[in-house]
């Protein structure tokens, strides 16, 4: 039922002093925006790199729409939804579809980082692959309790849970369970309210 | 609730984000910003590159070269020294010595090629005679040394030719290492020698 998660393991350090590609910080990171570097596009700082996110299709936007809904109704109250607004860490500023931060926004004098996040939701069609792999080892080391990754093109709901450090270095999710249309979960941080997958899904 | 155990499939088609690639102009104004400052960076098909704090040996080699480069060349050429080389839209090395003909008010933009680059090496080896090399050559830079300051010998590099199968599309088709007892003629001042001993520390 549960699956350890082997993170992608950094290259070897090169024997020679190769360059190596820049590590924007946060701070400069704001600058270059401040300056209009980023004009028209959709970035985020993930560890140091300035990455394009790709253009949203349809379907990518309705099951975001759906899962905020979702989410805003279950949370009620008690936490409030921060639409693709930053989660910074030292090195990243990762903008997720969904996370649910406790509180109001009121409460919070600047972003909420992704350990104060109760859950954080990536929509994905085309990014699966990175969304499960470097996106959960990001989340995962930044402390990210509940990471769910909404895969639209296949229908399906990945829920990763139980970060911990891993003997090969780094933190990865220990649990992983992929969820299909048909099944129903609960939110870690509400376990006694049940979600249908389908009610996510465009 | 169904769970599986198997990590989701990893042979599905995925995008992964790309790298924002920055311009020479906008690497440039970056550098203007003072976001540079103090560290070495350079920009490498869109992408900014940063090489380690530069160690003493390598300082030395740079100026030793400069001079003696500079020397070399005379009249009608003049070295620039760790300034920007503009190889194209996405390239800009920033070589540590570049000789250029004429005179520095004759470049009102960086100049786009040049005569000789040299590059002293002391930790970057690899990248320096490998896919710099290859880039200079994409750059149609005619001549290009690689002063090894380890092993104490220059690499010289001449004949940029497009080649399909190299990075960049280019290599240099000549490649001769010097030892500390040879000289060498820049080709473009036939006349001129430097010994490689006079430009090692």
């Amino acid at each position: 039922m549960s699956a350890v998660l082997v993170p992608t393991l950094p290259a070897a350090a090169p024997a020679s002093a190769d360059p190596r590609p820049w590590k924007w910080t946060r701070e400069q990171y704001h600058r270059l925006g401040e300056q209009g570097y980023f004009a028209g596009k959709r970035v985020e700082l993930i560890r140091g790199e300035v990455v394009e996110m790709s253009p949203v299709n349809w379907r990518h936007t309705l099951g975001k729409s759906l899962t905020a809904d979702v989410l805003r109704a279950v949370f009620s109250g008690t936490a409030w939804i921060n639409d693709q607004s930053p989660l910074p860490t030292d090195d990243s500023e990762p903008q997720p579809d969904v996370s649910v931060i406790p509180g109001s926004p009121r409460n919070y004098t600047d972003h909420p980082t992704p350990a104060d996040a109760l859950l954080v939701v990536e929509v994905s069609d085309s990014t699966l692959f990175y969304d499960t792999t470097a996106k959960a080892e990001l989340y995962a080391e930044a402390g990210v309790a509940d990471y769910w990754v909404l895969d639209v093109a296949n229908r399906q709901l990945l829920v990763f849970r139980d970060p911990a450090p891993v003997p090969a270095g780094g933190t990865a999710y220990r649990t992983h369970q992929t969820l299909s249309e048909t099944d129903r979960v609960s939110p870690l941080a509400a376990p006694t309210v049940t979600i249908a997958v389908k009610d996510l899904l465009p | 609730m169904s769970a599986l155990t198997a990590p989701p499939p990893a042979a599905v088609p995925s995008v992964r984000p790309q790298p924002r690639r920055w311009t020479c102009a906008e690497f440039h104004r970056m550098g203007d910003l003072g976001l540079f400052e103090g560290r070495r960076a350079m920009l490498i098909d869109g992408v900014i590159l940063e090489e380690g704090p530069m160690n003493p040996p390598h300082a030395m080699a740079a100026t030793i070269t400069e001079d003696r480069v500079r020397e070399t060349f005379g009249k009608g050429w003049h070295v620039r020294v760790a300034k920007p080389l503009l190889l194209g839209k996405w390239m800009d090395p920033e070589p540590d010595v570049a000789v250029v003909s004429g005179r520095p008010a004759d470049y009102p933009t960086h100049p786009k090629s040049a005569a000789l680059v040299v590059e002293v090496s002391d930790t970057s080896l690899k990248f320096d005679i490998g896919e710099k090399m290859n880039l200079y050559a994409a750059g149609n830079v005619a001549e290009y040394w690689v002063l090894d300051v380890t092993a104490r010998v220059l690499h010289v590099f001449r004949d940029p030719t497009p080649d399909a199968t190299a990075p960049h599309g280019h290599a240099f088709t000549t490649h001769r290492t010097l030892a500390e007892t040879d000289a060498v003629s820049p080709l473009a001042v036939p006349a001129a020698g430097v010994a490689v001993k006079d430009l090692l520390p």
